[in-house]
């Protein structure tokens, strides 16, 4: 009997153990996408002090180049929950932007403007998802097929307008709105709808098992199709919300709208600590951490004279050398679905 | 040898093979390709109906088809009359599904115990079946994890940390905790231990006496002679034999049908 309640008291102090390292492990794992963001904001502070540059106006220029991939990634963030990719993120945003444009130019109204600029870019997202389902491709496929379809769309809208290489809106109308306070705040508003849905609701979680094993869960009554409609829609949210910042924040637009929110969205989900594989583990802060960090990383840059052909090369080999960490345990599942 | 010593019985001990007369899952002139060639079944209210044969005798399939996750050519499986269409479907019928390989098809190793569970329960705890509140949902899979008796460190560790057994417990916890009605378990006690081996008939044949219904597939006739109120024999997509529950039956007498 004694020794039945020393083993006893054993086994629960062994447990105690590895519950205290496991939870240790997990703090570190998910602390380090911050820690890596707090070491460039310190290193940009450092540096912008040395090289005595306008900070406040350098901070600006962060705010409003990261609240839109900031914005996008967030509703990016489902869709790589399900261990899927889209690759035509940037395209929809520069399509949902022109035509968003044209909408104010037509009608004179924001609200309007806005609402186009959602619209769309959820049913383009939507597109993508409901063809893949029709036929029976991963959703990627399509995407890929979408960003050759959006960009030649971008130079047709272009030219339909015919105002020559740009579809422009006046500034005045959206000086107002062209604050950092409000760009926040529309970020803030979609990242907490975001956070609600995604750890708080049935569709949340179940996404989450979806992108941890699509078998289990197809077992588990879980509609793979209808998952990825509800991702594709809330990833075209925010594509729309991203386009009406970009409209927001440079009213004329020419072909090389939103150019580069495609790929700085993947690269910030990525920097963020967002699993590749996406699933169980899978988290919305990874969005805001990612596209702070990342325009940081172009600033500092910037600050050190590298011009942006070795900045996109020094991007491309952090990117790699994160996924190469962060996955060293799965590698082998990485390939999107 | 499993560290612990073992107490009561370890099959169900009794030998009535008697059960409810009320059909709960039919299936009818059932086709699909060589897996099951024009297939009836009934399972019964109250009813451990066994299903054994050589691996590739359409059993595995059969199971699957059961719970709406494989469609037929021809024919249909019926849940109280209705056809049922899917596995989203047979959940809401209150029909739970341990596949053959759990790792793969029942668990997602990289998810918590606490995911694994719930998973299976949403519709159980969460508010208007879509708002999820952290206090609802981990007393329900405490719960799980209290009756099963699952070894765990806790609710938040991958499933991929636990021993087979606890693995399987939190399998049979995803269903049981959902309150399904009637189980489909397709070798159920594959690579668990004795130990927990006899916890899990123990837990079948109460389901049985609550009357739950349950379809057993196995490749061990052992487990199936020991827990059967009847036994199907398949072979090549056919029943080949029936058999009652009966204390003389061994494994000789099932063998001679499987091959």
């Amino acid at each position: 009997m004694e020794e039945k309640v020393k083993k006893s008291e054993t086994v629960k102090t062994a447990n105690k153990v590895k519950k205290e390292k496991y939870a240790i492990k997990r703090f570190i794992m998910n602390l380090a996408p911050l820690f890596g963001l707090l070491v460039l904001v310190a290193a940009f502070f450092i540096i912008g002090t040395w090289k005595e540059i306008n900070i406040p106006y350098g901070m600006r220029s962060i705010m409003n180049q990261s609240v839109v991939v900031a914005v996008v990634a967030t509703g990016a963030v489902f869709i790589y929950t399900l261990g899927s990719f889209d690759i035509s993120l940037g395209a929809s945003a520069a399509v949902s932007a022109l035509l968003g444009a044209i909408v104010y130019n037509a009608t004179e109204n924001l609200l309007l403007m806005a609402a186009a600029c959602i619209g769309i870019a959820i049913i383009i997202s939507l597109f993508n998802s409901i063809l893949a389902s029709i036929f029976n491709l991963p959703v990627f496929v399509t995407t890929i097929a979408m960003l050759s379809i959006l960009n030649a769309l971008v130079l047709v809208l272009i030219k339909i307008n015919n105002t020559g290489a740009e579809i422009a809106i006046p500034a005045a109308a959206v000086k107002a709105l062209n604050t950092v306070p409000f760009k926040i705040a529309v970020l803030a508003a979609f990242m907490i709808f975001c956070i609600f849905l995604f750890n708080f609701t049935r569709i949340g979680r179940m996404q989450k098992f979806l992108g941890s094993n699509p078998i289990c869960a197809k077992l588990t009554g879980i509609s793979a199709k209808k998952m990825a409609v509800v991702a594709f829609a809330i990833a075209g949210a925010g594509v729309g919300l991203g386009a009406f910042l970009s409209v927001v924040y440079a009213p004329t637009l020419t072909r090389n709208v939103a150019s580069s929110v495609g790929m700085d969205v993947i690269i910030a989900i990525v920097f963020g600590g967002m699993p590749v594989s996406g699933g169980a583990r899978s988290k919305i802060y990874a969005a805001l951490v990612g596209a702070f960090s990342m325009t940081f990383l172009s600033q500092i840059m910037a600050m050190l004279n590298l011009n942006s052909g070795y900045g996109q090369m020094v991007k491309a080999a952090i990117f790699i050398l994160v996924v190469f960490l962060a996955t060293s345990d799965q590698r082998g599942k990485l390939l999107p679905r | 040898m499993i560290g612990r010593e073992m107490e009561g019985d370890y099959y169900r001990s009794d030998y009535d093979g008697s059960f409810g007369e009320e059909v709960v899952l039919e299936i009818r002139n059932a086709q699909l390709a060589d897996q099951l060639k024009d297939f009836n079944l009934q399972l019964h209210k109250g009813e451990i109906l066994g299903v054994g044969g050589l691996s590739h005798c359409g059993m595995h399939t059969l199971g699957k088809v059961l719970f709406g996750a494989e469609k037929l050519e021809q024919g249909q499986v019926l849940i109280q009359t209705r056809e049922l269409k899917n596995e989203a479907d047979a959940m809401d019928q209150k029909i739970g599904y341990v596949a053959k390989d759990s790792d793969i098809e029942s668990l997602s190793l990289n998810a918590s115990i606490k995911d694994n569970i719930a998973v299976g329960g949403f519709d159980q705890f969460a508010v208007n079946r879509f708002l999820i509140l952290p206090g609802r949902e981990k007393a329900y899979v405490a719960k799980q994890i209290k009756d099963l008796s699952i070894k765990c460190a806790g609710m938040e560790y991958d499933v991929a940390t636990l021993s087979g057994g606890n693995k399987q417990k939190v399998v049979f916890g995803k269903w049981i905790g959902r309150g399904s009605d009637i189980l489909i378990l397709d070798c159920p006690t594959r690579g668990v231990d004795v130990g927990v081996k006899q916890a899990m008939y123990q837990l079948m044949y109460r389901m049985k006496k609550e009357g739950k219904s349950i379809v057993i597939i196995s490749e061990e006739m052992a487990e199936l002679i020991g827990m059967s109120n009847r036994l199907l024999v398949m072979k090549d997509g056919e029943i080949q034999k029936e058999f009652g529950r009966d204390q003389s039956l061994g494994e000789a007498d099932i063998i001679q049908y499987m091959i």
